[in-house]
């Protein structure tokens, strides 16, 4: 008998793996928690016991490891959590010498404008300043690390995680209805991987990995174009289509303005009206600014108002912008355009999708319609919720 | 001179909404925190500065005081409200009043016993748009009522300290009683029991995280038609719309004002508030402690009574009964 710990599992992706064990009548599954907040879909089941763990506690790691044969790590959280947390995971699953460690890294590793090379694992990642790539290749150094040394393990790298229940999904929906994606000329390829196939080339790497520390993409049957995506996802926003969008004015909107320093403006930043107000809240420092504004009052003439223009400056009035509020680090996602390949998976551990994209889209779409009652009589007004 | 109020439950609800809520009200004088982790519930009362009585049963308390609010796991409920009440304590218990109809009968009968005043925290009764509502239903204002849905949703939610959420048991249901009663509290309160209602829901034995209601009331042409939609793992913009002979009117949650889309003017939305707000701006927490606090020293009945929460847990119980499972069959045509 296996028995699989799985940490993370109230995650998406943590759910779809142990749904997925919880049917091999020959393991048994640990499914553990941080908190019971999140863990809804897996607490409906009375066949599946929920083990609640901070992974940055040793103690309570290892009381969860005992027996354990092969562990899945899904966990998210703070950078402890992921550093440290990940640190204790992989030192107790060598202690309790389990047979494969599997963990979940990201494309992001690869950085936001990956290399065109990057289309296979060989390519060397560079998270390029992307802030959860770089904290993701941090872990995927240390899983490797640990499997030098000893302890089998495996790491399975998903693009955006799509199927019923995706945050993903929901969250480009939600953006869509709102108008902050655009649509970028052109067909740029966007690879999504369906949960329910995620889980099951995890499943593969956790019975047929090598244990080496190789790092394995996983995708969907083909690499889906952000047109194909956001065509699916339209009519859930009540959307005829997107924007058009260059990639010129993506990069353009991208661009932050150069920082320039000026000492004698910071220094009337420090007597200006929003500063004397917080300072004012202090009673000596607000009997102190009555007193130095009375001085200013008895002042000559228009003295009062120009020392208040010097310190304030004119009063400005900011040109209304009419374009659509466009979510430009979002859109920016677009010019990745690099379809990760899972021809590695497929040679190596026999990888097969489950779903085809367009099956998990359309599973999607009516997860969608149901879960917002869109498949009732209620559907008219229940669109006045959306 | 201020009700002496202890709290029993120092739980994630309590250090969120309630006692906020009673040290914001002039009316109330928190007095005691009554836990079984008296460590906890110590350090927490010092969070809060406060040099109160802790105890860990209600019976250890040595001071006095007025009534209670419980706020443990909803099993808890009743013995805890009994007990209360045969202390001479008012209860508020948070919701549901009880995790079964027979313990919430215990406690209306324990009520009628002891002549003291239970209360019911279904306090999004106090939404100043709900009342709003209510009262322009009463005065017609949007003729008839065809139908109305309503949905809440997030995925996943509260974490608690005791976990008692991942029992079926200790809950007494899953996300309709959770999430799901406050607005069947409303729903109660506005149009009575339904006349039919069937149930769906993703329980596999343990709490559910999805369910969905549909109801009718009355029959013929004034019948209402009714859905109802709680969900703890999609996100769900809530509120409640209503297909009414005037025009769709829409309830957002804990909102002041009220839409309404005329049916004669598709083109338009008119805003509905009242023009004198009172004390609407106050939180529906601290507005719930106050009317339970009004109820005991005056002997008015509370805006939600005991009656009221027995009424909840028999129509849980009801729908519970006519349950049968939410279809989650996404990759089939």
């Amino acid at each position: 008998m296996k028995k699989v710990a799985v940490f993370g599992a109230s995650g998406f992706a943590g759910t779809a793996v142990v749904e997925r064990l919880l049917k091999k009548p020959d393991i048994d599954v640990v499914a553990i928690i941080h908190s019971d907040g999140n863990a809804w879909r897996l607490s409906r089941r009375k066949d599946l016991a929920l083990r609640q763990v901070d992974i940055t506690v040793r103690e309570q790691v290892r009381a969860v490891m005992e027996n354990v044969t092969h562990v899945v790590n899904c966990t998210r959280g703070s950078d402890t959590v992921m550093l440290k947390g990940l640190e204790i995971l992989l030192s107790e699953a060598k202690l309790a010498a389990v047979e494969q460690f599997v963990h979940i890294s990201s494309v992001l590793i690869y950085g936001d404008r990956p290399a065109t090379e990057s289309v296979h694992e060989t390519a060397a990642p560079d998270p390029q300043g992307n802030a959860y790539g770089v904290l993701k290749l941090k872990q995927d150094e240390m899983v490797q690390s640990a499997a030098g040394k000893g302890l089998p393990a495996t790491i399975i790298c998903p693009p955006n995680i799509i199927g019923p229940y995706s945050l993903f999904l929901g969250g480009l929906v939600e953006m869509i209805k709102s108008d902050k994606v655009g649509l970028l000329e052109g067909d740029h390829a966007c690879v999504t991987v369906d949960v329910d196939n995620l889980a099951k080339a995890i499943e593969l790497a956790l019975f047929g990995g090598d244990g080496s520390g190789s790092r394995y993409f996983v995708t969907d049957d083909h690499a889906a174009t952000w047109a194909e995506l956001t065509g699916y996802l339209c009519g859930l926003a009540g959307k005829q289509k997107l924007m058009p969008l260059t990639a010129q004015e993506i990069e353009s909107r991208l661009q932050t303005p150069p920082v320039s320093y000026n000492p004698l403006r910071s220094l009337k930043h420090l007597v200006s009206s929003d500063v004397r107000e917080a300072l004012r809240k202090d009673p000596l420092l607000c009997k102190g600014d009555m007193f130095l504004r009375g001085l200013i009052a008895k002042l000559p003439g228009n003295l009062e108002d120009r020392v208040r223009l010097g310190v304030e400056g004119p009063t400005r009035v900011a040109k209304v912008d009419h374009a659509p509020a466009i979510n430009w680090a979002f859109c920016a996602a677009q010019l990745r355009d690099v379809a990760h390949s899972c021809e590695r998976l497929q040679r190596d551990l026999g990888y097969t999708p489950d779903h085809s994209f367009a099956e998990s889209m359309s599973a999607y779409v009516r997860w969608y319609n149901r879960m917002h009652g869109y498949d009732t009589g209620f559907a008219d007004i229940l669109k006045r919720l959306a | 001179m201020p009700y002496k109020l202890a709290v029993i439950g120092v739980g994630k609800i309590s250090l969120a909404s309630h006692i906020p809520a009673a040290l914001a009200s002039p009316l109330v004088s928190l007095a005691a925190f009554v836990d079984p982790d008296v460590k906890r519930a110590k350090s927490f009362a010092d969070e809060f500065g406060l040099d109160i009585e802790i105890a860990a049963r209600i019976g250890d308390l040595k001071g006095s005081v007025d009534g209670a609010l419980i706020a443990a796991p909803n099993h808890l409920h009743a013995p805890l409200a009994i007990e209360c009440l045969e202390n001479g304590l008012d209860v508020l218990i948070e919701k549901p009043l009880a995790s079964t109809v027979a313990e919430g009968r215990a406690i209306t009968e324990a009520e009628q016993k002891t002549g003291k005043t239970v209360s019911v925290g279904y306090c999004t009764r106090h939404y100043p748009n709900y009342r709003l509502f209510k009262d322009l239903l009463a005065r017609q204002y949007f003729g008839r009522v065809h139908k109305f849905a309503y949905q809440f949703g997030t995925p996943g939610g509260w974490s608690t300290f005791s976990n008692y959420l991942m029992d079926r048991q200790t809950v007494g249901g899953g996300v309709l009683v959770v999430t799901g009663t406050h607005f069947l509290d409303r729903m109660l309160d506005l149009f009575g029991f339904p006349d039919e209602l069937s149930l769906q829901d993703d329980s596999l034995g343990g709490p559910e995280a999805n369910a969905r209601l549909l109801m009718s009331f009355g029959e013929g042409e004034t019948q209402i038609q009714g859905y109802a939609h709680f969900s703890k793992s999609a996100k769900l913009r809530s509120g409640m719309v209503l297909d009414t002979e005037k025009g769709h009117v829409l309830l957002a949650d804990n909102q002041t004002d009220l839409t309404l889309y005329p049916h004669d003017s598709p083109d338009i939305a008119l805003k509905l508030h009242r023009t004198a707000p009172g004390r609407q701006r106050a939180n529906q927490f601290q507005l719930q402690i106050e009317d339970f606090v009004h109820s005991c020293r005056n002997g008015q009945p509370p805006a939600v009574s005991a009656r009221d929460g027995l009424l909840s847990l028999e129509l849980l119980e009801a729908a519970y009964a006519n349950r049968r499972a939410f279809a989650e069959n996404w990759f089939e045509e």
